[in-house]
């Protein structure tokens, strides 16, 4: 009777156990780093945009490198907060590949407050203007500030909605990606 | 997908709020399910807010020893209120510590405590599941069934929605058909975690793993495996010995 029920109580484990071995995935199948979307072990969407400084800047260029993106505006205060630290960062790393590059949605904010803003951060990171919202909204950006973290695969790796983030969490994660 | 809740003039992220919610009235259940089992449910409600207060501190402190030199010149980013710098896995191992402090230090360490801090967690999963599907995490592998929902680049299983039918189900089994004359302290929380395991096992084949794999085995699904073949031989024991409790009666 016992050795019935201990059966009874095997069944179940040994045939999860194949159904763990039947449905096994080849590596190959794994198709999101493949694909683009703005989501964590996605390939971040591709972009081109224009520069404060009129330059322009495609993603998908820089392939190889890694990459900090912040969206951002200037009337919105957890941005302005954590502006400093994004600008300490991109001077700490200056001798690395990392990339910081903050993505103004300019059709909420207008030019002449990003400048004043620039100019009373001293910031001299790149900064693009996203003048039509089109890649807000691509990557999905509900509420500002929204930071992806990208590998030199392009593939995102962390999104941190929300902010001020500050300078030790940027040490962190840099660190990771350079060391991806 | 819904990230967003519009409710009037507010505008809701959806997934920290089913978290909430599902928390909330899970520690409600608890509470009512105590107190109908003649247990102090004052007790119950502070033991678990004190975990979670220590959870939360206990991952900071984690986050900042695994980083020290992350924080060099930079020591009051200790305070902030960042979410991204606590680290899971130390607020986790914290918080049990301090539900094992605490339940000793009350002579509750016991099955039963387990088995009346159940409907927290039944009902808080269900609560994430639902948050994932609002969120997009978690997300399925791709899929040609006419049920699968067009998520991150293409359809897929909405394997979320599978977690949360199956989490509801086990919230109905081991919480509102719970009577704690009928079963032996500690089988309900075995049942929970049985049923929760076997679930897991069986819906991770539907999930897309994000390369966490062995030899094409998923590694998390092999630990709820693990988890689950773990709770049937100790449910095995409790059944066997219930039923010899009453032999000797």
């Amino acid at each position: 009777m016992k050795n019935k029920s201990i059966l009874t109580y095997l069944i179940l484990p040994v045939a999860l156990l194949g159904w763990m071995w039947i449905s096994r995935t080849p590596p190959s199948a794994i198709q999101a780093s493949s694909l683009e979307a703005p989501q964590e072990s996605f390939l971040a969407p591709d972009f081109k945009l224009a520069s404060l400084d009129n330059d322009e800047f495609q993603l998908s260029e820089h392939r190889g490198q890694p990459i900090i993106l912040n969206f951002w505006a200037s009337w919105c205060p957890p941005c302005r907060a954590e502006m400093p630290d994004f600008q300490e960062a991109w001077l700490e790393y200056g001798d690395t590949d990392l990339l910081i590059v903050a993505v103004n949605a300019t059709n909420q904010d207008s030019i002449n407050d990003i400048l004043n803003f620039v100019a009373e951060k001293n910031l001299d990171l790149p900064i693009l203007l996203d003048t039509n919202g089109s890649i807000t909204s691509s990557y999905q950006v509900h509420s500002l500030p929204t930071t992806f973290f990208i590998n030199r695969s392009g593939v995102i790796t962390k999104i941190i909605i929300g902010g001020p983030i500050p300078l030790s969490l940027l040490r962190v994660q840099a660190e990771q990606l350079l060391q991806d | 997908m819904f990230p967003i809740l519009n409710l009037g003039p507010l505008s809701l992220p959806a997934s920290p709020l089913f978290q909430l919610i599902g928390f909330w009235l899970g520690t409600s259940l608890v509470e009512r399910q105590a107190k109908k089992a003649g247990r102090n449910p004052e007790l119950l409600s502070k033991m678990i807010w004190i975990t979670i207060a220590a959870g939360i501190l206990g991952a900071r402190l984690s986050f900042i020893a695994r980083y020290p030199s992350a924080f060099q010149g930079e020591w009051t980013s200790i305070f902030s209120l960042n979410l991204a710098l606590l680290d899971p896995i130390g607020g986790i191992a914290i918080s049990l510590a301090t539900l094992y402090f605490l339940a000793s230090k009350n002579h509750l360490l016991t099955w039963t405590l387990l088995d009346d801090l159940v409907p927290l967690i039944a009902v808080l999963l269900p609560a994430i599941y639902l948050a994932n599907f609002a969120s997009g995490t978690g997300f399925g592998m791709l899929t040609d069934l006419p049920w699968g929902v067009e998520q991150w680049n293409g359809y897929r299983h909405p394997v979320q929605l599978y977690y949360l039918v199956s989490g509801l189900v086990v919230l109905y089994l081991v919480v509102f058909r719970y009577n704690p004359s009928q079963i032996r302290p500690g089988l309900r929380f075995i049942s929970f975690l049985t049923y929760t395991s076997g679930y897991l096992t069986f819906l991770y084949s539907f999930q897309d793993p994000l390369g966490n794999l062995i030899g094409g085995v998923r590694v998390i699904q092999f630990m709820a495996w693990v988890v689950f073949t773990a709770c049937t031989f100790t449910y095995f024991k409790l059944k066997s010995s219930e039923v010899n409790d009453d032999a000797a009666e």
